[in-house]
């Protein structure tokens, strides 16, 4: 992870696939049945209100036919754009809302992305400074309990380390591994597991 | 001197970890702004479609009351008062209908919102203690989240973190106590750098005994 920049890219928005999809969807879902129950109620009532003025006009027997169809045709295109605009917002809404919600959930996803990358570090036993999270980001203090105890891991391997090379050290300058095979092997286990710790420190 | 059998880790319980309405909410700053996002477009959306069905009412109310004028030869005047306050009456009956549909579909919407983004807030609210345990130099034993919670993929790298940590700790522990051991065996004379060297390992052989205990 060491040297590369953590910038938003839409091709890394979606981290955590079912997360931020349950939760756009529920989102876009909310909106949807909102705008579609009361869209369908302001277009029934334009639709009635057109059909209410069409049968005016066409009761009106000193109107000449001409205008009378003329008239009509200009409601009917009224009622039609009404509808025209209400799906029309409605579906921008949707696609709208649906970035937006992949958006806000990534700010959530993103900083989790980045401690369970940590967690397969750790898991592979090296010791990466964390770095901080990107602007927007959320759970900024779950990301500090996390630093703390990432913190806290690396300054006991490095107490691990101090240890090892001291006990290393002192058995060589003693030369204990001629005193038994037995110790000398003891001893290769110890400068083995020193090694592993010490490349765990980068 | 303990070897490695004496701290085999026990496996987790199944600790049954009951939701309680009063926890629902326990990141505030994450559930709500996403239960407030959610509200407040759906309370703007239910507002501008309302006032638009509302307004259409309103015009159909007053093209009815125009009507009624000009047919004052025709429609007496109580009947006409009677007509005009059936419309003020079903123009304020309908604008109430709608807005206490939509704001129990809102307040319901809530609900429903609280108890998602509570799956979110509590796999985070307990892997936070777990980090906390961590800061303290302990190893703690991951418990499997609850159903229907989040993170799963998230938890589970946590979880192998913990059981790497775990088996790390172990393996330590035991070098150091076999190192220590031999010293014994071999009868080392602990006086001087070896002797302070062998204690400070001692030492760790310990913290990382008692880091298992969770």
């Amino acid at each position: 992870m060491a040297g590369r920049g953590y910038k938003r890219s839409w091709r890394n928005l979606i981290l955590d696939t079912e997360y931020q999809l349950v939760f756009t969807t529920a989102m876009v879902l909310s909106a949807v049945v909102f705008m579609s129950g009361l869209g369908y109620e302001v277009f029934d009532m334009a639709n009635t209100a057109t059909k209410t003025a069409i049968a005016d006009v066409q009761g009106q027997p000193v109107l000449d036919p001409a205008v009378a169809e003329e008239t009509i045709r200009g409601l009917e295109h009224r009622r039609d754009l009404l509808k025209a605009i209400l799906v029309g917002i409605g579906v921008c809404m949707t696609a709208g809302l649906f970035v937006y919600g992949i958006k806000m959930t990534h700010r959530v996803a993103g900083p989790l992305h980045k401690v369970s990358l940590y967690c397969d570090q750790v898991t592979a036993g090296k010791y990466e400074k964390p770095r901080s999270l990107r602007k927007g980001d959320q759970l900024i203090e779950f990301y500090e309990h996390f630093r703390q105890a990432h913190e806290a891991m690396r300054r006991r391997q490095e107490v691990d380390v101090a240890c090892l090379k001291a006990v290393v050290a002192a058995a060589d300058g003693a030369e204990l591994a001629k005193r038994s095979p037995e110790l000398a092997e003891r001893l290769d286990d110890l400068r083995t597991l020193l090694a592993r710790k010490e490349a765990g420190l980068v | 001197m303990s070897n490695s059998d004496d701290f085999v880790p026990m496996p987790p319980m199944p600790v049954k970890h009951r939701r309680y309405l009063r926890n629902y909410i326990i990141d505030k700053r994450l559930q709500l702004r996403y239960i407030a996002v959610v509200s407040l477009l759906s309370a703007a959306i239910s507002g501008l479609l309302g006032w638009m069905i509302w307004s259409q009412r309103a015009q159909a109310s007053q093209t009815i009351r125009r009507s009624l004028v000009e047919a004052a030869d025709f429609v007496g005047p109580s009947q006409q008062a009677e007509i005009l306050q059936h419309l003020t009456g079903s123009d304020t009956t309908v604008l109430l209908r709608m807005a206490l549909v939509c704001g129990a579909l809102i307040l319901v919407l809530s609900g429903v919102l609280v108890v998602m983004t509570h799956k979110v807030a509590g796999p985070l609210y307990v892997i936070g203690g777990y980090f906390d345990k961590l800061a303290a130099g302990r190893v703690p034993l991951v418990h499997n989240l609850r159903r229907g919670d989040e993170f799963k993929s998230f938890h589970r790298k946590f979880k192998d973190m913990c059981n790497a940590l775990r088996f790390r700790a172990e393996e330590d522990a035991t070098i150091y106590g076999a190192f220590l051991t031999a010293c014994a065996e071999a009868r080392i004379d602990e006086s001087g750098a070896v002797g302070h060297s062998l204690e400070e390992l001692r030492r760790q052989k310990r913290e990382k005994e008692e880091s298992l205990h969770g």
